[in-house]
Order: structure tokens, then sequence, then C-alpha cells
């Protein structure tokens, strides 16, 4: 009885641990450019869009693809080349997740390589909220 | 002195399955229950995917981004337009629709014992491993045989390609033996609960999400077009054998809980 218990674990524990990996490849992660950068699947860069003129967003003929800059939560700065359409929101939104993977090209110049974005839409709350932790500076009613 | 062969001796359950499977396999094909319902399931949304997708079918999509940027010719054009409806997704339709077919019948295994009250009997003659292994392979054999009759059927309505043969019957293989055990299990669950069809779909839903995702992205590695043929065979095995692992994983932890559910 011993045996056929110690088979049935070990095939269930090898069992699991192939579905464990097989499901894994339907996962990508939200990560930062550090780890994108060691990532070698498909993972969910996620920052904020730099918009400023020494990083313009820009259609790249050449290469049939969208080129923008974002930034993460560690500052760092990346170019992302989405092959698609610019999203309608794009300028107005703030930050957006693109799902990619991290790549160089013929140059050795790196770049997060895009099939699909997530652009955060502008919350037209956002000028109302209160900062709760902030003491109100005064006012009468 | 002759050795035990009382309904929990180990060396005896592969003679009880059989007769299970075999009492099961005669019943049914006295009644045809099970058979008429997921027969009938099957065809019915068979047909109405049939005149639903009709128009879907010929619609074709321009991928614009495979496009030339210099002149565009007519065969540029037409090397860059691919069927609205993708294979993949296909496979994916047969899948629900084969879902929702065993679902319908498969909840019968057990119910069928707990309304008829042989319960007690059964669990008084055989062993539960017995009562387990005769059930999965009566509702793997179902499966198997309306994932025959459908499949041709759908391929020849939907115009759904097989693409590399091996693979593709690896893959409906593997999601017949996924579906099956865990029809059966939750099967088993749900007529301990009076035998609620409404409760054989909750309670298998969390399981058939996991078995659907492993199947769709075997569905998408079959039909993708990669040109890495090494990075390409690596995706087939881990999600083909994704799907398999996923039945292995089932059908064994199924075999040392089923005791819990059958004597509880």
């Amino acid at each position: 009885m011993k045996k056929a218990y110690f088979i049935g674990f070990l095939v269930i524990s090898l069992a699991l641990g192939f579905t464990l990996w097989a499901f894994s490849s339907s996962m990508s992660p939200f990560v930062d450019v550090k780890t994108a950068r060691k990532s070698s699947g498909t993972v969910q860069l996620r920052g904020l869009i730099v918009k400023d003129e020494v990083h313009p967003a820009h259609w790249d003929t050449s290469s049939s693809a969208f080129r923008f800059w974002i930034m993460d939560k560690n500052n760092e700065i990346c170019e992302v080349v989405y092959h698609g359409a610019k999203p309608d929101a794009f300028d107005a939104a703030k930050g957006l997740s693109a799902s990619g993977s991290m790549t160089r090209d013929a140059s050795g110049k790196e770049f997060f390589n895009s099939d699909s974005l997530s652009v955060q839409c502008p919350s037209k709350y956002d000028s109302y909220k209160v900062d709760y932790a902030k003491k109100p500076s005064g006012g009468q009613i | 002195m002759k050795a035990s062969t009382g309904p929990n001796d180990a060396s005896n359950w592969m003679a009880q399955a059989r007769c299970l499977f075999l009492k099961d396999l005669r019943a049914e094909l006295r009644t045809r229950v099970a058979i008429n319902s997921v027969g009938l399931f099957a065809f019915s949304s068979l047909l109405l995917v049939a005149l639903a997708t009709r128009g879907l079918r010929e619609v074709m999509t321009l991928r614009m981004l495979d496009l030339p940027i210099d002149i565009i010719r007519p065969a540029d054009v037409t090397a860059a337009m691919f069927p609205a409806w993708s294979a993949a997704s296909k496979m994916g339709l047969l899948w629900t629709l084969l879902c929702f077919a065993a679902f319908a019948g498969l909840a019968h295994s057990f119910v069928h014992e707990e309304e008829a009250g042989t319960v007690t009997a059964l669990r008084l003659s055989m062993s539960p491993a017995g009562v387990y292994t005769g059930k999965l392979a009566f509702n793997l054999t179902l499966l198997f045989a309306v994932a025959l009759l459908v499949t041709p059927f759908y391929m020849g309505l939907t115009g759904m390609q097989a693409g590399n043969w091996p693979v593709f019957l690896t893959l409906m293989l593997a999601g017949c033996i996924g579906l099956g055990s865990t029809a059966t299990i939750v099967a088993a669950l749900a007529a301990k609960a009076r035998g609620s069809g409404a409760l054989f779909g909750a309670i298998g839903l969390p399981i058939i999400t996991v078995f659907l995702m492993l199947l769709l992205n075997a569905a998408n590695t079959l039909y993708s077009d990669s040109t890495d043929a090494a990075a390409h065979t690596i995706k087939t095995v881990q999600d083909v054998g994704g799907l398999i692992s996923f039945g292995i994983l089932l059908i064994s932890v199924s075999a040392f809980t089923f005791r819990f559910v059958w004597e509880e």
C-alpha cells in the first residue's frame, strides 16, 4: 500500500509540475524595465508615457510600428515599439501597459517589442481627488 | 488458503471496474439517456453554429502591417489577407460545444445510481477504486464517441483545418481525457448533493476554466505559423504536454480522493 501511495504521490507531483509549467505560458506578469530585461517570455511592462521633445511618440514607417517611451516605477526609461496603430486614447492617457518582450535591433539598441497595449484611461474625477493625509488649510462654510 | 476477494481487495478492482463499465454500457444501450442527451445537445448546437457562422466563414480581414509601404499591387493585398475567423477560435468553439455536451450527459453516470437507489448495493459489492475506474472508463468512451462523431461534422461545416495531424489528434485525445476526468469527479460530487444539474456546472466551472485555458493555449500553438522550428517544438511539447498532464493530474488526485466522496 505504501508503494502505491509513493507512486501516486510521484505521478501527482510530476503532473502538477508539468501542468503549472504549461499554465505559466498563458500568464504574463506586470514587470518593470529591469525585470523585463531578465525575462525570456512575454511580460507586461507598465509605466507612465514620456511626453517630452527628447522622447517623441511617432509612427516609424521603416518598421511599420508606433514608437514611444515609457518610464517605470524606478524612473527607468525604455523605448516601446508597438506593432499596431496608435490607440485612440494615447494622447490623453498618462500611463499604459505594453505586452511583449525586451529585444535588441541590429545596432544593439535595446527596445521593448510589443504587440498589445492597454492604455490607462484618464479619469474625469482626477481633479477632485482629495489628499486626506493633508490637513485642510482653512476656509469657512 | 484462498486470498481475500472482498470488495476492497486491491487485486480485484480491475475486474470490478470492467463489470461496472459493461453494466453501464448495457444499461445505456437499453435506455440511451446519456447518448440522447449528449447527442441531441451536440448536434443541435452544431446546427446553430453552422447557421450562425455562415456569413462569418467567408469574411476576410486585411492585416495592414503586412502591406508593403511603397507601391501596393493586388497580389500584395491578397497576401496580407487572412480569414477573420481563425482556426484557433474555431477549435475553441468546438471545445465549448463538447464541454456543454459532456456536462449535459456525463452527470448522469452517478446521478442515475442515486436515483435508482443502487448506490448502497454498489458500495457494498465494489471498492471505490473499481467504481471510479468503471465510471471514468464509461464517461471517456461516451466522450470519445461524441468527439469522433461531432469533430468531422464540425470541421466540414466550419472549414476548420487539422494543421499538424499527429499534434491535432493528440490534442483531441488529451482534451477528451481532461474533460472526461473532470466530468467524472464533478458528477460524483454533484450526485452526493442529490444530483442537481445546476450544481454540476457550478462545481465544474473552476476546473473547466483551467482545462479550457490549457486547451486554447495548445490550439493556438497548433495553428501558429512560427518560423523558429525548435522554439515551436518546445512550445508544442509544453502546451500539449500540459493538457495531457492536466488529465493525468486530475485522474490521479480523483483516484486518491474518490474514496472520501464515495464513502461519506
